[in-house]
């Protein structure tokens, strides 16, 4: 499917208003996933740091509360709030273990309860030796075994710590991981659109700017050739190519009319053409009349004088110029009204062979020698016998006077096919003659133009307008001091189906 | 002693073919045009019609018709300055014989004589046209 100009606009349009819609949503979507991973990381993990801490502050709190009560003799005070932290501390500890995320925490967890538990029990046993009145070995047991109970409940409260805070950092390294996954994802994205908007622009640039500023330089250079050219202040390339284009209509519009003119000039001048061709025509036919009453009366003459050689001379003389004339006009009558084609498969080799024969004596009187080069097997032709041996005998004789004595003739016959694709045979006559000179070579297809003294002017017309006739070709190939090559094409009979009615008109000046 | 009827317009054309036939023995009898020669051909019945093709009034195919219609066996050549103007026309056809004009009548007397030789050894005679 061919695209359109305005298609192909719409689509890349279309296109790159997609692509910024796309970046943008890629953008939007990756400042809330990002929003969202650092709120999840905040809202996971502080509350458990808080909880730790807080579990470590009861822990640490209440440790100087039994020394203190046994200090201020049984002050009930310091136990109340001994009860209170002990509370806190057991709040915390059940937060804790709801909050513990890995096993780390939740087994150093474990064992700090399991340290609390007997820290607790051996402080209440400290404190029911102070109520049972053994001061002294209640304060040697709250100074060893409690001590020591204390310190591994904070070892392990410290190691909860420890593992809260490793879990965070790995949290925190999870997240910028994602984080970065998503920047990937966006970069790639963003990656992507500027490829696809630099393709777009390309495909708009070879598909409608590139096309538009080369057909804009070459109308630039067609119009160049007009004085009246446009100026050279065009904006930009499509005002340059719409100047051009309107330069041109006005252009192609006085070339129409021109050529409407030269048509109905031709249609007169061919109309008037064929009516002068007429006339000539019957004026020859009308003078063969006198001139056959001329030479009769000269017959006469001649029979009654007798033997009067002076007298028979110029009567001869005066019979032969008016055998010349006749034949003149005979040329031109057939000439002026061209024979009806019988045209015919024909085997050309023989035909190129009987036209030869015709012509043995005047090249044999020269010494010509005769070459024949015949591909074999060659294709029957379509023509007139005898029409297209008059045109080789025309072709011939005048190679044969062109060759100097002891030269040679050349005549080759070979299957070629013709600039339209038909199948042709194409006769080449080659003398070795001086050549035609260049003035002669532009006129020898002209009617009525010719070299010789005797000519009428007609045979290379006519031999043109016959070949013509056979929707061949009668052509000079080519012409230099080393001789000359005239080329016949004829068409073969193979070539019968595809004959259009593209006639040559080459040579339709020569008809009247 | 045989006659011959010849139309042809141009008198001088005429007046020489007259001679040179009658010096070859024939009795001949001129027309200037068709409509004469018809006429002619209807009173005095000649062995054969020679026929000029264009002549003012009825020209000589017109004749050519006119004497076929009435005598189809006395031959009839035309004589043309132009030999071609026999193929043109389909009425040529009718004609014994066609001759093209010439300096010295020879055609002419060739054809004179066969027609004469058939005439006499058949009654009647049909040749085709030349080629």
């Amino acid at each position: 499917m061919r695209l359109t100009l305005a298609t192909k606009f719409a689509a890349i349009i279309a296109g790159v208003v997609t692509l910024a819609v796309i970046s943008s949503i890629a953008a939007l979507l990756s400042t809330w996933r990002i929003g969202n991973l650092m709120q999840n990381t905040i809202n996971e993990n502080l509350p458990s740091i808080q909880v730790a801490q807080e579990i470590q502050l009861t822990l640490c709190e209440p440790r100087g509360l039994v020394a203190s009560y046994i200090l201020d003799r049984g002050n009930p005070d310091w136990l109340k709030e001994l009860q209170d932290r002990k509370r806190r501390f057991a709040d915390g500890l059940a937060k804790a273990q709801n909050m513990a995320h890995t096993p780390e925490e939740k087994e150093s967890l474990s064992k700090l309860d399991e340290a609390y538990r007997a820290y607790d029990a051996k402080r209440d046993e400290v404190l029911a030796l102070y109520d049972k009145g053994e001061t002294e070995k209640a304060k040697t047991a709250l100074l060893t075994e409690v001590n020591m109970l204390y310190m591994e409940a904070h070892y392990f409260c410290d190691r909860f710590i420890d593992a809260t805070n490793r879990h965070v950092a790995t949290r925190i390294i999870e997240t910028k991981d994602q984080i970065r996954q998503v920047t990937w994802i966006v970069g790639i994205c963003v990656g992507l659109i500027i490829g696809l908007g630099l393709l777009l622009l390309g495909l708009f640039f070879r598909g409608v700017l590139l096309p538009l500023r080369q057909m804009a330089a070459d109308a630039r250079e067609f119009a160049g050739n007009d004085p009246s050219s446009v100026a050279e202040s065009a904006q930009n390339e499509l005002h340059a190519v719409g100047d051009y284009l309107r330069l041109l209509m006005s252009n192609v519009t006085v070339a129409r009319s021109d050529l409407e003119e030269s048509r109905s000039q031709l249609i007169h001048a061919e109309a008037r053409l064929a009516s002068v061709g007429r006339l000539a025509a019957s004026v020859a036919h009308e003078i063969r009349n006198p001139l056959a009453a001329v030479k009769l009366c000269l017959y006469s003459i001649r029979k009654i004088i007798g033997t009067n050689a002076e007298v028979h001379q110029k009567l001869e003389m005066a019979s032969e110029e008016i055998t010349r004339l006749d034949n003149i006009i005979k040329n031109f009558l057939e000439f002026s009204r061209p024979p009806k084609l019988h045209i015919q498969p024909q085997h050309v080799v023989t035909l190129i062979d009987k036209t030869v024969s015709l012509l043995r004596l005047p090249m044999e009187e020269k010494s010509i020698r005769l070459f024949r080069e015949d591909v074999e097997n060659l294709p029957p032709i379509l023509a007139d016998a005898e029409q297209l041996k008059q045109v080789l005998i025309n072709i011939l004789k005048n190679a044969t006077e062109a060759t100097p004595e002891g030269g040679e003739i050349h005549v080759t016959a070979l299957e070629e096919p013709a600039p339209s694709g038909r199948s042709m045979i194409v006769i080449r006559i080659q003398d070795t003659g001086p050549g035609i000179p260049m003035d002669v070579r532009e006129r020898m297809f002209e009617p009525f133009f010719t070299t010789k003294e005797r000519g009428t002017g007609l045979g290379l017309c006519i031999a043109a307008r016959v070949m013509a006739q056979h929707e061949g070709r009668l052509a000079l190939e080519s012409s230099s001091d080393r001789g000359t090559v005239f080329a016949v094409w004829v068409p073969t009979a193979q070539s019968e189906i595809d004959t259009d009615n593209s006639h040559n008109k080459e040579f339709d000046n020569c008809i009247s | 002693m045989k006659t011959i009827l010849l139309a042809e317009d141009n008198k001088n054309f005429a007046a020489l073919c007259k001679q040179e036939l009658e010096d070859d023995g024939y009795r001949v009898l001129l027309a200037h045009d068709g409509e004469e020669a018809f006429h002619l051909v209807r009173d005095e019945i000649p062995h054969i019609v020679i026929l000029d093709i264009a002549m003012p009034g009825v020209d000589g195919l017109q004749a050519l018709r006119w004497i076929r219609e009435v005598y189809p066996d006395i031959p009839v050549i035309l004589f043309t300055s132009h030999d071609e103007d026999c193929v043109k026309d389909q009425r040529a056809r009718l004609a014994t014989a066609c001759v093209e004009k010439s300096g010295d009548l020879t055609e002419l007397r060739r054809a004179i004589v066969r027609m004469m030789a058939c005439k006499s050894a058949h009654g009647s005679i049909h040749l085709g046209l030349p080629k």
